[in-house]
């Protein structure tokens, strides 16, 4: 194996992740090369470093509620769904024959006329644009200006 | 994990995804209470905050539930959960940069022998430093405590890639703390 095959096992072998006859080859490759023996030192103190270094543990309370707090927001998640669909089609029902009405009412201001329109236009706009975004913008995204 | 301790594993998920696909919400409790130590830890590890951490955390389960009939049993649970709790960390990070920007001192790392917490948090902060998917392969093998092979299973990479990127990884955040290590 080459000097920089050998290099790059440097690092799974301080995690004793090699098998027998790759931890022979680095441990003899090890023994004559400098370079790869300065690797294995910085590498290992960094480690020493990283393996005491752990996430600080958060209260116990957490993990108690943890489940029934996901299983409530489930719950509230399709009653959400369940309550929006339903407004939408009792606003739709309810304001259909108010606005036909209206449209056919002579007497109805051609300013409140066009607003109602205007209005309605921006929700179908708006509901599209969510639909899409939804549906085929979010798939589409990788991630990949993500530094962080 | 041993052989025998990852079989056992796959069986049980197994058992109770099949539960959880014929609409057994309370089979999903079993899934939830064995995964959400590691889930929280994660994303912790990418958002940086408990409260985020929770939030993010509960909300990838919530979305595997919703799509956990796409999920074909048989295979590992994890890896597939992974997926979508990294996006949801990503998404997070996307909407929160200017948040996501917080002193890292906010971080409590535990206290051990042989080196200061100062240093600690310095290389923290280097690990921050990393592109996103050198720190991620780093939390996931240092602050995890994954091996290389589940790390393997959870990218879907090569085990000769993983090793190589935690290589590459490592040696980018040592270049970092030189100054400080010496």
């Amino acid at each position: 194996m080459k000097h920089q095959d050998i290099k790059k096992l440097v690092s799974p072998y301080l995690d004793g992740m090699l098998d027998d006859k790759q931890t022979e080859q680095v441990e003899n490759h090890l023994s004559d090369c400098r370079e790869c023996q300065r690797e294995f030192g910085e590498l290992n103190q960094l480690e020493e470093v990283l393996n005491q270094m752990t996430l600080k543990k958060p209260s116990k309370d957490i993990w108690e509620d943890y489940w029934s707090s996901v299983y409530n927001r489930l719950e509230r998640k399709t009653g959400w769904i369940a309550l929006s669909i339903g407004l939408i089609i009792l606003i739709g029902i309810g304001a259909y024959p108010a606005i036909k009405n209206l449209f056919l009412d002579p007497e109805t201001p051609l300013f409140l006329k066009i607003g109602i329109l205007i209005f309605g236009a921006g929700g179908i706009i708006v509901f599209v644009s969510i639909l899409r975004e939804q549906l085929f913008f979010r798939k589409r995204e990788r991630y990949k200006e993500v530094e962080k | 994990m041993t052989e025998t301790q990852v079989e056992s594993q796959l069986e049980i998920d197994k058992q109770c995804i099949e539960a959880v696909q014929s609409g057994d919400k309370d089979a999903y409790c079993t899934i939830v209470k064995c995964y959400m130590k590691k889930a929280y830890y994660i994303a912790l590890g990418f958002v940086k905050s408990e409260p985020d951490a929770l939030d993010v955390s509960q909300d990838a389960f919530i979305k595997a539930y919703k799509h956990i009939k796409k999920f074909k049993t048989g295979n590992p649970f994890f890896p597939w959960f992974y997926q979508i709790l990294k996006n949801l960390c990503l998404d997070w990070l996307k909407k929160n940069r200017k948040r996501n920007q917080i002193p890292l001192e906010n971080i409590k790392l535990s206290s051990g022998p042989g080196c200061s917490q100062d240093i600690k948090i310095q290389i923290w902060k280097g690990i921050e430093k990393l592109p996103l998917a050198q720190k991620e392969i780093l939390i996931l093998r240092y602050f995890q405590g994954f091996s290389y092979v589940e790390i393997a299973r959870m990218l879907n990479k090569p085990l000769g890639s993983v090793m190589s990127s935690i290589h590459y990884a490592k040696r980018n955040l040592r270049n970092k703390m030189e100054k400080i290590l010496k």
